[in-house]
């Protein structure tokens, strides 16, 4: 019998496909079960211990500039690529394998993270010129089940609203709408935005604050993540210890965390380095320039 | 007495790949064949959209006009006349392509099985073999059907432009005449003026203006272009006796030997004696003068394959869009493309690109309103077309009366069929299949509400400089193995074609993570964030810099890696990169122009 249940609701077969209401959704969401993010003191800090398929989460990023110069959209699109991995273990079931980024500002380089997709994972890039097409779009990718992950980093703010329902309304309207979306469809939204809209209400189940931190190699990214909020429980694991994790650039993965190294406090040491790599570059014996003729 | 209706589709090579690629209509476009020893001359090439700059003119010496190439011409001394005529920066934004007949071929027989709308004998006319550009239709008895041979014409020209295709259209007696009055519109509306019973019109909004490369002419020239004739029963040899001997479909070689002689228009050859014809000049001379006259009847081929559907419905009376629900208009529309699909799914197809066009009130001699509606893979669902043309309603400003509504299939294609599973697959329940027809359909929504430029799916590309490191192509469906084998193969042909044509070798692959995944389409220069950048080496590392008010400082760069590259887009681009880190942790792409020294803000690792 709980098998003949278990599949009629997996057919939409029944009232429970008519009307699609917030119980629903609810065992809907509780029975998506949590993708590892791939960064394990990550997967530590968020209270889920991973990504729940279906969600929205917020990826805070300090300066007023979105995404700014922190390494945050490159975390969260390698996050992206590891929720768009199918069958990434034996119990794990088959998932979608399209990422769609988001881009209104058409500075999103695709180069750099296109080496990051494995097999059969696809890459689309929508740019909408207006407000009302962002919303859209994204409410829109968030619905299909296909999707795996939506990434965008939206205008939209909060905080200069006229709407009676407050200044925030706009943006917790729309909010609203795409965590509906994705806990229908199974489409995880991941948004990048400024620090300063830590105080506007939020939908998202976890909202993850990533300051850079100095001191990587050239392929590498090294990042220091603390909760910010989100759900219930991610109030309530907001007061954890900030944890750092190091991108892999190259392959887009986590990369070997070692012990921070001392950085010179000045740059002379690395001026007479990059002295010597453009004396290199200039007779021809090397460095790392890139030419075609 | 039969009538014929000729369209001549003016260099269509180069309409052709402005049809599958819009964007070219904004540059100019040659396409090329290569001859022996490497080198390229001009088959065909169009400019139809330049700048308002280049169309109004210029005061320097020289620009301003039009560009005369000639077919033949070789690719360099093409690209000198270009540059003398819009300057060099027309040149570098050229794009070259190689020309392939059997493209060109396939294409317009496509177009000739569509006309079959307007009558159910089309062939395709081959002055020159291999290079087809005009399309024979007997109308006779079927120009009644459009409210006669004039407005039969002006349709043509009208629906044609909604496809973005730039045609001239000719209705007279005889293929041959027809064929002489469609290339000289301009010729007859000029001289056969005001006594001449020739119907001679021009489109008020002439969409395509293409710039091209028979003869030179004044604004005031373009402006008189003229795009259909209806020739009278039993004139044409009359009215077309003083259009140039070329109109008689003559090849060069016999044109040169006619004109030795000093004669120069079609009364010319009418007026000498048929003996000294035959002895005096090669056969074929003769022969095209007999079809001009009708003296001997010219067969037209039709193409085979079957024509894709349409269906039109005409209002009785014109109905204002006020009093129109958009519900209703959708609902009319949802009726007509079920029509459409019905012969397509027999056939086991399904559409890919579909049009839908919104007829004016009577009173409005005005072209219709274009709904050109695309999908990534073939689709016989008629709701899921129906929710596009809706988007693209949303958008669009309706006439203020219609008087019927048009739905055509443009383009159709096979359409993959998979009985579902009675369960599902794994646990999630979602196929790779099912998710390939979600995110298609998607694609499809994003499309038609964005446009389908505003979706794509990035493409890595061979070039060093990183502006052009990608290509926004549009989204493709998951393939079988062997399809994708076969692409990648067009895909490396393609680009090597690129990198012979462009004359430079493939570069190494691109160095992994050392690409800012933020970048702005051109190089910011830091004077115009109004900030500075102090380095100790003259041609060393940044050590501090400024974006606006934000001082950085550097406390570890990486490089220098230098792109010496595009020498042929313009000016080499030669520039020294750098990955800047700054205390707060941030990096940054910058890059030192080596011409002058001058700093860039090329991207963010964001």
């Amino acid at each position: 019998m709980a098998t003949l249940t278990t599949s009629n609701k997996r057919l939409e077969i029944g009232p429970s496909a008519a009307v699609l209401n917030g119980g629903d959704l609810l065992v809907r969401e509780r029975e998506r079960p949590v993708v590892p993010t791939g960064f394990r003191s990550l997967d530590t800090l968020l209270p889920a211990g991973g990504i729940r398929p279906g969600s929205l989460v917020e990826w805070l990023v300090e300066g007023e500039t979105c995404p700014g110069a922190g390494g945050a959209a490159s975390l969260a699109f390698a996050v992206a690529c590891r929720l768009a991995v199918a069958n990434g273990a034996a119990n794990e079931p088959s998932r979608p394998q399209t990422i769609l980024v988001v881009d209104r500002t058409g500075w999103f380089h695709p180069p750099a993270v296109l080496p990051w997709l494995k097999g059969e994972q696809k890459l689309i890039v929508a740019r909408p010129s207006r407000d009302d097409d962002e919303i859209w779009t994204i409410d829109q990718a968030l619905r299909c089940t296909g999707v795996a992950a939506v990434l965008a980093w939206p205008r939209m703010r909060g905080g200069r609203g006229t709407s009676r329902l407050g200044a925030a309304a706009p943006w917790s309207t729309a909010m609203r709408r795409w965590q509906l979306a994705a806990a229908g469809s199974g489409a995880t939204g991941l948004f990048v935005r400024p620090l300063s809209s830590r105080n506007e209400p939020s939908w998202a189940e976890a909202r993850v604050v990533v300051s850079p931190r100095s001191g990587g190699t050239l392929s590498e990214r090294r990042l220091q993540v603390s909760l910010a909020g989100g759900n219930w429980a991610a109030i309530a694991a907001a007061g954890r210890q900030p944890s750092e994790v190091v991108l892999d650039l190259a392959r887009g993965c986590a990369g070997l965390l070692r012990p921070s190294v001392e950085v010179p406090s000045h740059a002379s040491q690395g001026s007479a380095v990059a002295s010597q790599g453009a004396a290199r570059a200039r007779d021809g014996r090397g460095g790392v320039a890139c030419r075609a003729s | 007495m039969p009538r014929f209706l000729t369209i001549w589709l003016p260099r269509w090579p180069v309409q052709r790949r402005l049809l599958e690629r819009p964007e070219l209509r904004k540059v100019p476009v040659f396409v090329c064949r290569r001859e022996r020893r490497g080198a390229m001359t001009v088959a065909s090439w169009a400019w139809a959209d330049p700048p308002p700059t280049e169309r109004r003119g210029s005061t320097e010496p020289g620009r301003g006009r039009r560009a005369v190439i000639p077919e033949g011409m070789s690719l360099a001394e093409a690209m000198a006349v270009l540059a003398i005529a819009h300057g060099s920066r027309a040149c570098h934004v050229v794009e070259v392509q190689p020309d392939d007949p059997a493209a060109d071929r396939e294409a317009i027989e496509r177009l000739a099985r569509w006309c079959r709308r307007f009558s159910p004998t089309v062939g395709i006319e081959e002055v020159v073999v291999g290079f087809p550009e005009c399309l024979h239709l007997d109308v006779t008895g079927t120009a009644s059907f459009f409210g006669g041979e004039e407005k039969l014409a002006r349709t043509v020209v009208w629906t044609l432009a909604a496809r973005g295709l730039h045609a001239r259209v000719a209705v007279a007696d005889t293929p041959a005449a027809a064929w002489a009055a469609a290339h000289h519109t301009e010729r007859l509306a000029s001289c056969g003026g005001a006594t001449a019973p020739l119907i001679v019109r021009q489109v008020r909004r002439p969409k395509a203006r293409a710039e091209g490369s028979s003869g030179g002419g004044t604004r005031q020239a373009m402006r008189r272009r003229r795009r259909w004739i209806v020739v009278p029963r039993g004139e044409g040899a009359r009215r077309l006796a003083e259009l140039p001997v070329s109109a008689l479909r003559i090849d060069e070689a016999t044109a040169a030997v006619i004109a030795e002689v000093g004669i120069d228009t079609i009364s010319g050859v009418i007026a000498l004696p048929p003996r000294s014809l035959a002895s005096r000049f090669p056969p074929l001379l003769r022969r095209r003068l007999a079809e001009f006259r009708g003296l001997v009847a010219e067969p037209i081929m039709p193409p085979g394959g079957e024509a894709l559907p349409q269906i039109s419905e005409a209002f009785d009376f014109p109905v204002r869009t006020v009093d129109l629900d958009e519900q209703q208009l959708i609902g009319l529309i949802e009726t007509l493309v079920e029509t459409c699909l019905t012969p397509l799914i027999a056939r086991g197809e399904g559409v890919r690109a579909l049009q839908v066009r919104l007829e004016h009130g009577s009173r409005l001699a005005m072209p219709p309103t274009v709904i050109d509606v695309g999908v990534f893979r073939p689709t016989a669902s008629r709701s899921h077309l129906a929710e596009l043309v809706r988007l693209r309603l949303a958008r669009l400003r309706l006439p203020a009366e219609i008087g019927g509504v048009a739905v055509e299939v443009i383009a159709a294609g096979a359409v993959s069929c998979r009985q579902r599973l009675l369960f599902g697959g794994g646990v999630g329940g979602l196929e790779s299949a099912d998710a390939d027809a979600e995110v298609a359909m998607l694609l499809d929504r994003l499309a038609g509400r964005l446009g389908r430029t505003a979706v794509c799916e990035p493409q890595l590309v061979g070039d060093a400089q990183p502006e052009h490191a990608w290509i926004a192509a549009p989204p493709r469906g998951r393939s079988s193995q062997g399809e994708k084998r076969a692409a990648i193969a067009r895909q490396q042909d393609g680009h090597a074609n690129r990198a012979r044509v462009r004359g430079h070798a493939m570069p190494r692959a691109l160095p992994l993570g050392r690409r800012p995944i933020w970048m702005p389409p051109k190089p910011v220069p830091l004077d115009d964030l109004e900030g500075e950048v102090m380095a100790i080496a003259p041609e060393g590392p940044p050590v501090r810099f400024r974006l606006g008010d934000v001082p950085h400082r550097v406390v570890h760069a990486h490089g220098p890696e230098r792109i010496e590259t595009a020498w042929w887009r313009g000016p080499t681009v030669r520039r020294d990169y750098y990955v800047v880190e700054t205390d707060s942790g941030s990096r940054f792409w910058l890059f030192r122009r080596l011409r002058d020294g001058g700093w860039f803000l090329h991207g963010m690792f964001a």
